[in-house]
């Protein structure tokens, strides 16, 4: 079975974000990155499904030239080949974008399956599987817990758990796409020398500009744009209340009512 | 006859042509069985990997002479068996020598020209008195241990192991193997005194006086009404059973664990003094790190499988086996045994049975992964072990191995994430490292800044540990009350890493290491100072191997100094009786041991020891990793057990440390057993700072 998967290079949490002066993204400027915790999952099952059905896993990274660590990374869990397609000018941030390039890359491989993270980190858009899979004219099952894949057969159930403790169970055909919910099974731990060693392996690089992707609508003319991002609001204030046992109850009855909690 | 003249004697008394060449047939076949089963072994060896062992040779050489010809470690902390293992060793060596004399003398000297031969009188007179001496010192020596192995019950001498249930698994060959060696030697020690006595009795040369156990044996032989006659006839059959026996033995030593003679002193010779302080690296262009099989160990690690004499002494020192986990460092090194000698040759004839089969690697498969993560990299199994066996090394060489595999504990995989991400096992942003320093009247110097005297490496727990912060602070409070200059390197310091690589996780010590070093280059500062035994270990042994060399210390070295030269003068003598816990980190890895009692002695305060003390320290169960880990052992963890070792000291009050994670560990402890009102567990600062005084002034005029 050939599964391919995507690795997105996220800002990682170690640094605090801080806005551009432009308003409207984020200074790449000493922040650290990491791969999307969700396409992890994502990879981490492929290469379980690898291990039952044989085949092989591929790993893409939409990006700039940093981006490539997302698939030292993906080497380092396993994955057999890795391809990223170079975005100097966005970034990898555009979700229009990622899903045409990342559509013009997959037609070109041989492919049973695709799994895409749920969502990534950095914008919770949560549609770049459901986009690619609409561009691609497959399936697209979401939020999937469990897969039970017969690719002899051309089919695979799927899980899907629903609020509440509810289960769906989906069977669909194959080619698919499933858009993987966290905590499909346990990540298991990259050891720091893996990647070190899989920064030799080879990776595919292709452009965006030589992928011929009407660029048009992409940028300021987009249909949708960001207009403004702002810092997190000041969290709740905390007072402490001092004195004697009593008196400090006093005080937070006192305060409470002022409050109108109670 | 003149041998009656010249004290001497026939060494093939009586004896026809035939059998005195069967002698030689048999002794032949004897030597060849010998060779060929230590040709076995040699040959397994060199198929290990290299090591560079060949280094220092002379020191090598008097340091094991020494630690063997003294019965240095045999005798350490068990002097029954070490006596009693030296008294065999003095006469096992001592009647070879004598044998070899006579070989010489008969087999070599004679041939050429008997006028050569010197095995003769007041040579031989004394000989014979130095022999017989011998002789009692083997039998007793052997007595000693039989009466040790199967009377007095040892927990070190018990085969069972800690990871299998009893069916599993049957170590009858182990204790065959036991009886056949001690028996053995035995017996032919007693046919020795018996053949001589039988002869003088047969003979009564008068000179014979000299070998005195043989002489009152012939006069015991001789009240039992044997006629020299029929003793002349037995002599003949029982010098021939010694002999049988002897050559059987000499055949039997290398597919027994009596190859330990040989094996082991080559194992003394060729040992690490450094062995699990500073562990080994990870070849450049490796595939995986660690070991997944025999193939990845180097000849000196084979050579330590197959010295373990299974003594137990890392048996019973280890706390891992201690608190109901399922590793015994012998039972470890045992099963690596089997599997070595089952598919690398070399074999003992005696041996476990119903070993497990290993499929896939190592670590994991034969070492089961709950074994392996057990360790708390204490020491203590190769500071006890008498024959100088790695333990701790080989244990993270398959830790890699796990960490390479993914099987690991969810907590620890965890804090390896955290580490990687932040830099410390907390998960806190790298800013956060000296905010402990804002609850103090003082600003501490940013050592990336501004030349110190003193660089202070803080340490994550020391760090970040909300409960332990305050002991932080006392250390930076005592330190300027001195006048140190002194200065830490804020969030440019990470975690050291020890541990991170006792884990098994070297790429991420790596990083961790390489990032401090390059900090500390950036820094100027004559020494280093540490809070934190475990940074201290790999900041003086391993950060070499990075290019960077420092004079480092602990702080209660610092203060030992402070103290004695009067800089900082004690104000208020405590009075109160202590016991003081060697972390082991402090004691077995950096030994440092005086220091901390050479404090509590000036505070004024009555230090009692608890039984285990200074190397032979009880681990408190952090190390290694395993603060970061959470499966429970099936008994007492060690930290409550040694707190109720601490305990059985009368009057004590304090249970005094020198090492954060021990604060930590030991507080917990207290706590879980109900003990908060007996005993106090206190880090060494926060009682110097009691009697030093905390007001925030100088003792020295001039600070800064
Ligand atoms: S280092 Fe300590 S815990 Fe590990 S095996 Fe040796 S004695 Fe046991
Ligand atoms: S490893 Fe060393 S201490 Fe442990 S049983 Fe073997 S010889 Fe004794």
């Amino acid at each position: 079975m050939k599964i391919v998967t995507f690795a997105k290079h996220v800002p990682s949490s170690v640094v605090t974000p801080r806005i551009a002066h432009s308003g409207d993204r984020i200074d790449e400027d000493g922040l650290s990155h990491e791969v999307n915790e969700a396409d992890l999952y994502a990879i981490e099952e492929a290469l379980y499904q690898r291990s039952l059905h044989k085949g092989s896993v591929t790993a893409i990274t939409i990006g700039p030239g940093r981006a490539k660590e997302a698939l030292h990374i993906a080497y380092a869990k396993g994955v057999d080949q890795a391809i990223q397609v170079v975005d100097e000018a966005l970034r990898g941030v555009n979700p229009v974008l990622n899903v045409m390039a990342a559509a013009k890359v997959v037609k070109k491989l041989e492919y049973d399956m695709i799994f895409a993270g749920i969502q990534a980190e950095d914008d919770l858009q949560g549609q770049f599987g459901i986009g690619l899979a609409e561009a691609l004219g497959i399936p697209a099952v979401t939020a999937v817990t469990e897969i039970r894949a017969s690719p002899g057969e051309k089919v695979a159930t799927v899980m899907r758990e629903l609020g509440g403790g509810f289960k769906e169970e989906i069977e669909v055909d194959l080619p698919c796409l499933l858009t993987i919910q966290f905590g499909i099974r346990r990540l298991r731990y990259t050891p720091v020398m893996a990647i070190v060693r899989s920064r030799s392996r080879k990776i595919e690089q292709v452009t965006v500009e030589s992928l011929a992707i009407p660029t048009e609508g992409l940028q300021g003319n987009a249909p949708l744009r960001v207009m403004k991002l702002s810092y997190p609001e000041d969290g709740g204030r905390c007072e402490l209340i001092r004195g004697s046992a009593e008196e400090a109850a006093r005080k937070l009855v006192h305060k409470l009512v002022e409050a109108g909690v109670v | 006859m003149d041998h009656a003249l010249v004290p001497a004697r026939e060494v093939f008394r009586h004896f026809p042509a035939l059998l005195v060449v069967a002698f030689y047939l048999i002794s032949v076949v004897a030597v060849g069985v010998f060779a060929y089963g230590l040709w076995l072994r040699i040959r397994k060896y060199c198929a290990g990997r290299p090591a560079n062992r060949f280094d220092l040779m002379w020191r090598r050489i008097l340091g094991a002479a020494w630690t063997i010809g003294g019965q240095v470690t045999l005798r350490k902390r068990d002097s029954y068996a070490g006596w009693a293992h030296a008294l065999i060793f003095w006469a096992f060596a001592g009647l070879f020598i004598g044998t070899l004399i006579i070989m010489v003398d008969h087999d070599f000297l004679r041939p050429i020209t008997p006028a050569l031969q010197f095995w003769k009188g007041t040579f031989y007179l004394w000989n014979s008195l130095i022999l017989d001496l011998m002789g009692v010192g083997l039998l007793v020596g052997l007595g000693m241990m039989a009466t040790r192995r199967w009377r007095f019950g040892l927990a070190q001498l018990d085969y069972s192991r800690p990871d299998r249930n009893p069916g599993e698994y049957s170590r009858l060959g182990y204790v065959r193997d036991d009886q056949v060696f001690l028996w053995g030697l035995f017996v032919i020690g007693a046919t020795g005194f018996l053949i001589e006595g039988l002869r003088i009795c047969a003979d009564r040369p008068p000179f014979e006086v000299w070998s005195v156990v043989g002489w009152q044996l012939a006069n015991g032989i001789d009240a039992l009404g044997l006629s020299p006659a029929t003793a002349s006839r037995l002599h003949l059959y029982i010098w021939w059973l010694h002999a049988v026996l002897a050559l059987a033995f000499v055949a039997y030593i290398p597919y027994s664990k009596a190859i330990h003679m040989l094996v082991d002193m080559a194992n003394l010779l060729f040992r690490d003094e450094l062995a699990g302080k500073r562990l080994p690296g990870i070849a450049d262009g490796a595939a995986a790190m660690g070991y997944r099989g025999l193939a990845d160990f180097t000849w000196k690690e084979l050579m330590d499988l197959d010295a373990c004499t299974k003594c137990g002494r890392c048996h019973i020192a280890c706390p891992a086996r201690a608190g109901g986990w399922p590793l015994s460092p012998r039972d470890l090194i045992l099963d690596l045994r089997e599997h070595a000698e089952a598919t690398l040759g070399g074999r003992s004839w005696l041996h476990e049975t119903r070993v497990r089969q290993v499929h896939g690697a190592v670590a994991g498969g034969l070492i089961k992964g709950e074994t392996l993560w057990a360790c708390t990299t204490c020491l203590a199994c190769v500071e006890a072990c008498p024959v100088g066996i790695e333990h701790v090394p080989l244990i993270v060489q398959m830790r890699r191995t796990l960490i390479e595999e993914g099987i690991l504990d969810r907590n620890l995989q965890d804090v390896l994430e955290k580490l990687a991400h932040y830099g410390n096992s907390f998960g806190e942003p790298g800013h956060n490292r000296a905010k402990w320093t804002q609850g103090l009247p003082f600003k501490v110097t940013d050592a990336r800044t501004e030349p110190v005297d003193f660089l202070w490496f803080v340490g994550d727990y020391a760090s970040y540990d909300p409960s332990l912060q305050e002991i932080t602070r006392s250390v930076a409070r005592i330190f300027r009350k001195a006048g140190l200059r002194f200065g830490i390197l804020y969030e440019a310091e990470r975690n050291s890493g020890n541990d991170v690589r006792r884990v098994g996780e070297e790429g991420l010590y790596q990083l961790l290491a390489g990032h401090n070093v390059a900090a500390l280059a950036r820094a100027q500062f004559k020494e280093i100072v540490t809070t934190d035994p475990h940074s201290y270990n790999t900041i003086k042994f391993e950060y070499p191997a990075f290019g960077a060399t420092y004079s480092v210390r602990h702080y209660t070295e610092v203060i030992r100094e402070l103290l004695e030269t009067g800089r900082l003068p004690v104000r208020r003598r405590l009075d109160a009786v202590v016991t003081y816990h060697d972390p082991c980190y402090l004691s077995r890895y950096t030994e440092v041991t005086d220091a901390p009692r050479a404090i509590l002695q000036a505070l004024g305060l009555t230090l009692i020891e608890m039984g285990r003390n200074r190397s032979n320290s009880f681990c408190c169960g952090a190390g290694g990793g395993r603060i970061w880990m959470t499966d429970a052992g099936a008994a007492e963890r060690p930290s409550v057990q040694r707190i109720k070792e601490a305990l059985q000291i009368p009057r004590v009050t304090y249970f005094v440390v020198g090492c954060p994670k021990d604060v930590t560990m030991f507080r917990d402890a207290v706590k879980t057993t109900g003990n908060e009102g007996r005993l106090q567990v206190k880090d060494l600062i926060e009682l110097v700072e009691e009697a030093i005084g905390s007001d925030g002034d100088s003792c020295v005029a001039d600070v800064s």
